[in-house]
């Protein structure tokens, strides 16, 4: 897709359109992923919200691990701190 | 930067051509945390920036990334801050349990700050950065965060000699005074640099020309500069300090000493005792015009760093008795000769009939001690006249000196603000805030004090300190 920016966002997606929630995932291997709320727009306004779409690709198959939630931004975190935290849904 | 993205970062209601001055005009608030910076919103507890405080800290690539993705990663690397603020506190030699102290923060605070996998609160990092002299608004952002290497080598060697470490973290606290004294200063439009005629002098006496001699020359040189006439009492040494754009800071110091010079970040100031002989004004007034003799006429080799001098080498006033520093005898002669040149002084005491009342006067009007006043009329009278017979009644300074120079200390608005950050800096503080190039929150935070006391004694800290 060809934008007027030179790089893909939330809103090209969305049409400008209302959507759930939007952030960045980064791919470890073909079954597990980094993920961040890092949205423009989209962002998860809670670490519940963020928690939500952690466990829909928990439950999709995927090994998640989450950046978490930066409290005194009171906005999802990008930078990851921390040691890793693995989440697998064993049942998949 | 595209110029449509400058109505989202900086507000649709700020004006100007640049990122600057957009920012300037900017109501737009940020806030950071340690890793993040972000859009303020109502729900954030972290520290609230104003646009001109986050573009002048990030740059605007920073700025941008706020914008194309709801927050701006800000930390360099995964051991930042942490390993700066543990290896500036290394580099000063002191403890965590020290650190603790000054700041008010526990030791394990002071731990997870130090530690790589901790996400701290930024208030507690920048409580330590600041008392480690680092520019606290750098943390995360660039390794080191403005620290100056020298400096810290340089308290650690005097924590070693002499400092105790609470004396090492004042002078690290001051440190970060006077850096950012320095950029309000200049944020405001009030920068200026020292009069070029104040040229650093290398001479410090020979055989045929002792020291002494030079230090009055340069307070002769000094009072002309200053357009001062020799009969001039010098009023307020406060002023003169401002006047010549030297942070001038009061700070509790081991009792020994009586005041320092300190660097940072190009910026060189004065730092004085509260404690010891200082309490008498006149004996600050020394204390603050040796300094001035050391930080206008030393060059950088003999100031070094931090320069920090006891009460005992003060005492040799304007005489050639310590011939080892020529150093201190310069700055000494420098002082007494500042305050009070020789001419006056002996026209002053020689108004009076009796030596006692000759003494007392020269005192009240020059605005110096009872031992300045003693070698310095002595020297007037080339040490013809009795030296021990030299003798007053009343040593203590008049309520009018206490004012002109000790006011700040006495009265100030916000009682929990220390010192060393009340004095101009705090009218900084008010004015930078009021213009709206810091916010509300740092200014509470520089002045050590919650937003309700903040807001109630800004317009009284304002009018303490008219700042143009």
């Amino acid at each position: 897709m060809k934008t007027e920016r030179k790089r893909l966002s939330h809103t090209n997606l969305s049409g400008g359109g209302k959507a759930h929630c939007g952030g960045e995932l980064w791919f470890r291997d073909d079954h597990s992923i980094w993920l961040t709320g890092g949205s423009s727009r989209y962002a998860p306004r809670t670490q519940e919200e963020l928690d939500l779409i952690v466990n829909s690709f928990v439950d999709s198959g995927y090994s998640v691990c989450s950046c978490g939630w930066d409290e005194e931004m009171a906005g999802p975190a990008r930078f990851f701190r921390g040691s890793e935290k693995w989440l697998t849904n064993h049942e998949n | 930067m595209k110029i449509e993205n400058f109505d989202y970062i900086f507000g649709e209601n700020s004006t100007g051509e640049t990122e600057v001055e957009r920012a300037r005009t900017s109501t737009n608030l940020y806030v950071r945390s340690q890793d993040h910076l972000a859009f303020w919103s109502p729900k954030s507890t972290g520290r609230i920036l104003t646009a001109f405080q986050a573009l002048e800290a990030f740059g605007v690539e920073t700025l941008e990334e706020v914008l194309e993705h709801g927050s701006a990663i800000i930390a360099c690397a995964t051991d930042q801050p942490a390993a700066t603020l543990c290896s500036q506190r290394e580099a000063l030699g002191i403890s965590i349990a020290d650190l603790a102290k000054r700041t008010g923060l526990s030791q394990a605070d002071i731990q997870a700050c130090e530690d790589q996998t901790k996400r701290s609160p930024i208030r507690s990092i920048e409580r330590v950065a600041s008392s480690l002299g680092l520019d606290e608004r750098l943390v995360s952002f660039y390794p080191g965060a403005g620290g100056d290497g020298a400096l810290a080598v340089r308290l650690k060697s005097l924590g070693s000699q002499s400092l105790n470490s609470n004396a090492v973290l004042a002078l690290s606290e001051a440190a970060w005074v006077i850096r950012t004294q320095s950029r309000i200063e200049r944020n405001l439009g009030n920068d200026k640099a020292i009069d070029a005629r104040f040229r650093p002098s290398d001479m410090y006496g020979d055989a045929s020309y002792p020291a002494w001699r030079h230090g009055y020359y340069l307070a002769k040189k000094t009072r002309e500069i200053l357009n001062l006439t020799d009969e001039e009492p010098i009023n307020s040494l406060r002023d003169v300090c401002e006047s010549l754009g030297i942070p001038l800071l009061h700070t509790e110091l081991p009792r020994a000493h009586a005041g320092a010079t300190v660097a940072s970040d190009g910026a060189r100031g004065i730092v004085v005792n509260t404690t010891g002989f200082n309490q008498n004004v006149w004996v600050q007034r020394a204390t603050i015009a040796h300094e001035l003799g050391h930080l206008l006429w030393d060059p950088d080799e003999k100031l070094q760093k931090v320069r920090v001098d006891t009460y005992a080498e003060l005492e040799d006033l304007g005489t050639d008795r310590t011939p080892q520093d020529f150093v201190e005898a310069r700055a000494n002669a420098f002082a007494i000769a500042f305050l009070a040149p020789l001419t006056p002084v002996k026209i002053e005491y020689s108004k009076h009939s009796d030596s006692r009342s000759g003494m007392r006067a020269v005192m009240e009007k020059f605005g110096i001690s009872y031992t300045a006043a003693k070698y310095q009329i002595w020297n007037a009278f080339d040490r013809c006249i009795d030296f021990e017979g030299l003798c007053v009644d009343d040593v203590e300074p008049t309520v009018d000196w206490n004012g002109r120079e000790a006011f700040t200390d006495d009265y100030f608005p916000i009682r929990s603000t220390t010192t060393i950050r009340r004095g101009r800096f705090a009218g900084l503080v008010v004015k930078s805030e009021s213009q709206g190039l810091i916010s509300e929150d740092t200014a509470c935070t520089y002045l050590q004090t919650d937003l309700d006391s903040y807001r109630r004694a800004r317009s009284n800290i304002a009018s303490l300190y008219l700042i143009n």
